[in-house]
């Protein structure tokens, strides 16, 4: 059996401002607990352009417009830069502007829950009609639209939560039942999001690596929602409801969840079921989480910063059968953090990075390029939580010194030689080893990489479970070409001697014995 | 269907090799051997007559002249001075041209030491000397250690399954005993040779050494150098290194060339007897027995075992340190605070423990936390801000 390879990537970000603001719970929790600070007072002047959000170096690396290495020829803060004639669309996505965003949201929903006043609905089908992803089908279900007396009795005495767009209401999303508060008016909007992003995601993957929707036998969905109700509160099945908006119409699917770690346990599945010869085509998708939308946005506003975290994030990858093409996914050296490895951060990388590597017989040099948790830093380093990407690099350059695979000398340079700068907004699940995938796939069938690792980990501890981190990584190799595989079981000098046995038979009865 | 295709394959290439056996009375390809020319203290003929001398013994190898022009009937690469004949060398193994080389005057990387081969007065048994040149360690019990692992793979490739090992009563011999014997007890088998004189044990005096009592005798290098000059040349004086296999393949973990010792007064029978040493050992897949053997040895915990011998001072004051600080008692920390350097993460988690707080260090998706009680959130931070580690309270993922 030959390994399993990645197919293709599509990523995807949607500017998400008035989000930010009504949606995100650094700002809900502030709105609840002190509703007059001067931070909510401030917040809607720090909130970007969508030009600007295109326009900003780490967006266009996720899409694929650039490289993540490039970033390193921007000076930070990058928010004080803009790429020239930096496009929407990307070489594996696009970032959608938020009203389009909320007239697919509607296209998606099919319990008749999003309702979008008349004048909204004709500007946004208007605009979606020129997007070169949406079809007529999916416009037609946006359909007219209500009256905005409608939506206001709505919000006001039904308990439908309110959406935004330049801070005015344009629409809401209805709770799903009178009493189950598993499928109130929030935890829809959040879930129409998370199915929404993800499907726009999966709708590029095909798109920009002409795949036929068609040929997809399984979804595997990875984000960090729950839907349900309140007999089977995390039910799914997102990855279903995807693939239904996007014709997959072969599919079915499910859901897999791990906080941050589950697009990487994701792609291992995926791997492993197309390895196995279960299927020849899975797609690995997630879509963005609405909650974490401005979540280091005090931080930010405090230092006289945009808020950074006004995108959500969504990305699918596509797992195939080996073509003889495509980077292979080594599912024979996999690293996972498991219940007896501990917690601190020296047990963390040595299961998750050198375990596999001494599996494989290679060193820590041997990778040329390690995907971590890329946070982009521009976030993440005035919110005081440091360089993430780095501080995981420093800790795999540290192993590698004790190992012997470093000298001491190469510890500074180890991240430029074989880490990259962060880039991926801080959505949780989506930063987490796989947005390098889609850059990954062009270096190798470039033949600038060799061999790439990707680690995905979580925090278990939020949901109260457990206090277990965890982990998981995997190691992507450049496709040598379908070779001819040696029959297991069997050598040349186990046939020689048979052989010989054969003859030495053979000639005995020559020999009249 | 692929399957039964490979095997075809497989079972056609050995009848090819048969029917190409039978046409030339030749099993097998011939290894090639390269022999640089230049460099010896008795000038270029003696080592061309060593490779005249090694075709004539055996017909199992092809020597090929890495050196000056010359009228003899091998292939020649012609090179006429020394470093150009090194490198030139050394590109010839990389490309495979030749399969192993003998040589004299070459610098290996530490970690590779050459393991010689000698003939003893006693019964005229051969015996392996490890090593012979080239570093090991710089520390002298582990650089033992490790040249006896060099012998024992040697010897194996050259056909024996299980050769005996004997340590020379030197300065150090006792603590490489207890190392070997416990690499040995952990799973890694190692063949202990008892010594000729009356009192037995495996360390081996100066009679075994003439006796060639083990079939790997393990010494330091510098001792192992002088043994092979004294085996090669007592009885011609000195001058003239006239027995004996040279000073053997150059033998690293990872070091994956081929690469045999002459020294500048080796003579024109130690020449060719290195060649067919050469031989010999890619015959008997000396790459694949290194590795085989290198493996085996860490896998029965070869490492801890050599860094145990050398005292880390470092390693016991922290233990001490270490000692002194204990951890509060447990209680669940679901509070995360980043922003602390990953390399400083274990100091935070102490310098907590030492004012009282209880606190763990994790690594989730937002890189290293100190984890500590929600409760005791605000009063950690304080004390690492005022310990000066960078803190702040984490994002949950």
């Amino acid at each position: 059996m030959s390994y399993a390879v990645m197919k293709g990537a599509g990523y995807i970000l949607v500017h998400a401002p008035d989000m930010v603001i009504h949606s995100g719970t650094t700002q809900i929790g502030e709105k609840l607990g002190n509703p007059e600070s001067e931070y909510l007072k401030k917040l809607p002047n720090h909130l970007r352009s969508y030009e600007k959000v295109v326009a900003y170096p780490p967006n266009q690396v996720y899409i694929g417009n650039m490289k993540p290495e490039e970033l390193r020829g921007y000076e930070m803060p990058w928010h004080t830069h803009e790429v020239e004639s930096a496009d929407r669309f990307g070489k594996v996505g696009e970032i959608m502007p938020q009203d389009e965003f909320i007239g697919f949201l509607k296209a998606v929903d099919v319990f008749d829950l999003v309702k979008l006043n008349k004048e909204f609905t004709k500007e946004v089908r208007g605009k979606l009609e020129k997007h070169p992803l949406m079809t007529e089908a999916l416009i037609a279900k946006i359909k007219e639209g209500e009256e905005q007396e409608d939506i206001d009795q709505f919000i006001n005495n039904h308990h439908a939560e309110a959406i935004y767009q330049d801070h005015k209401i344009v629409g809401c999303v209805k709770r799903a039942h009178e009493t189950d508060s598993n499928l109130n008016a929030h935890i829809m909007f959040e879930n129409l999001v998370a199915k929404a992003s993800g499907a726009l995601s999966f709708m590029n993957l095909i798109a920009k690596n002409d795949i036929d929707v068609t040929s997809i036998e399984y979804v595997i969905e990875c984000s960090e929602e729950a839907c349900g109700d309140m007999n089977q509160r995390g039910g799914g099945n997102f990855a279903k409801a995807i693939a239904e908006v996007v014709g997959a119409v072969n599919a079915t699917g499910s859901d897999t969840r791990a906080f941050c770690a589950a697009p990487a346990h994701a792609m291992i599945q995926a791997a492993a079921l197309v390895k196995g010869g279960v299927y020849e085509n899975v797609v690995v998708v997630a879509g963005g989480a609405t909650a974490k939308l401005g979540m280091n946005g005090k931080d930010h506003v405090k230092k006289e910063m945009p808020i950074l975290e006004d995108v959500l994030g969504g990305f699918a990858v596509l797992v195939s059968k080996n073509d003889g093409v495509n980077p292979i996914i080594r599912t024979d050296l996999i690293g996972r953090h498991t219940v007896g490895t501990g917690s601190s951060p020296q047990a963390v990388i040595t299961s998750l990075i050198t375990a596999p590597l001494d599996k494989g017989g290679l060193k820590i040099t041997d990778v040329d390029r390690y995907s971590v948790e890329m946070q982009n830093p521009d976030i993440t380093k005035p919110a005081g939580a440091g360089d993430v990407p780095e501080a995981n690099y420093k800790m795999i350059a540290a192993l590698g010194v004790k190992r012997g695979d470093l000298e001491r000398a190469e510890v500074a340079t180890f991240a430029k030689n074989h880490g990259m700068p962060g880039w991926a907004p801080t959505q949780g699940h989506i930063p987490s080893g796989v947005p390098y995938l889609g850059h990954a796939r062009e270096a190798f069938l470039n033949d600038e990489i060799k061999r790439a690792m990707i680690v995905g980990k979580g925090s278990l501890f939020l949901a109260r479970m457990t206090n277990q981190f965890d982990g998981v990584s995997f190691i992507l190799e450049k496709n040598d070409g379908l070779t001819e595989e040696k029959p297991q079981g069997i050598s040349e000098d186990e046939v020689k001697s048979m052989i010989g046995e054969a003859m030495k038979d053979f000639a005995s009865h020559l020999l009249g014995k | 269907m692929t399957e039964n295709k490979a095997v075809k394959k497989m079972i056609g290439n050995v009848f090819n090799d048969i029917a190409d056996a039978m046409q030339t009375g030749q099993f097998g390809k011939k290894a090639r051997i390269g022999l640089t020319t230049l460099g010896s203290e008795h000038g270029v003929e003696t080592l061309i007559q060593g490779a005249e001398m090694a075709a004539q013994m055996c017909s199992d190898y092809e020597v090929i002249l890495i050196g000056p022009k010359n009228d003899t009937k091998f292939q020649t690469i012609e090179v006429n001075e020394e470093e150009m004949m090194h490198k030139t060398m050394e590109k010839l193994l990389e490309d495979g041209t030749i399969d192993a080389c003998v040589t004299m005057h070459y610098n290996f990387p530490i970690g590779v030491a050459t393991v010689g081969k000698v003939f003893t007065p006693g019964k005229g048994k051969e015996m392996y000397l490890a090593t012979t040149t080239g570093t090991t360690s710089t520390h002298r019990v582990e650089s033992m250690v490790k040249n006896a692992l060099r012998g024992i793979i040697v010897a194996k490739a050259c056909g024996i399954e299980n050769p005996s090992v004997g340590i020379l009563n030197l300065d150090g011999s006792r603590q490489v005993e207890r190392a070997l014997k416990e690499l040995n007890s952990n799973g890694y088998p190692i063949n202990f040779q008892e010594s000729m004189r009356s009192d037995g044990g495996c360390v081996m005096r100066g009679n075994d050494l003439l006796a060639g009592t083990p079939d790997v005798m393990v010494q330091d290098t510098l001792s192992g150098n002088i043994f092979m000059k004294v085996f090669s040349s007592f009885t011609t004086g000195g001058e003239y290194e006239s027995m004996g296999y040279g000073y053997g393949p150059g033998i690293g973990d990872g070091y994956d060339k081929t690469v045999l010792i002459l020294s500048r007064a080796s003579g024109t029978p130690v020449v060719a007897n290195a060649i067919k040493y050469a031989a010999d050992l890619i015959k008997g897949n000396i790459k694949e027995v290194a590795k085989r053997e290198f493996d085996l040895a860490r896998a029965a915990g070869g490492e801890a075992i050599l860094k145990s011998l050398i005292k880390g001072t470092q390693k016991a004051a922290c233990d001490e340190r270490d000692k002194e600080v204990t951890a509060p008692p447990h209680e669940v920390v679901t509070g995360s605070i980043s922003g602390i350097d990953i390399m400083d993460l274990e100091d935070a988690v102490t310098a907590l423990w030492k004012k009282g707080i209880y606190a763990e260090s994790g690594m989730g998706c937002t890189g290293p936390v100190v984890m500590v009680s929600e409760a005791k959130l605000q009063r950690a931070i304080q004390e690492l801000k005022e310990a000066k580690f960078v803190a702040q309270e984490a994002d949950p993922c």
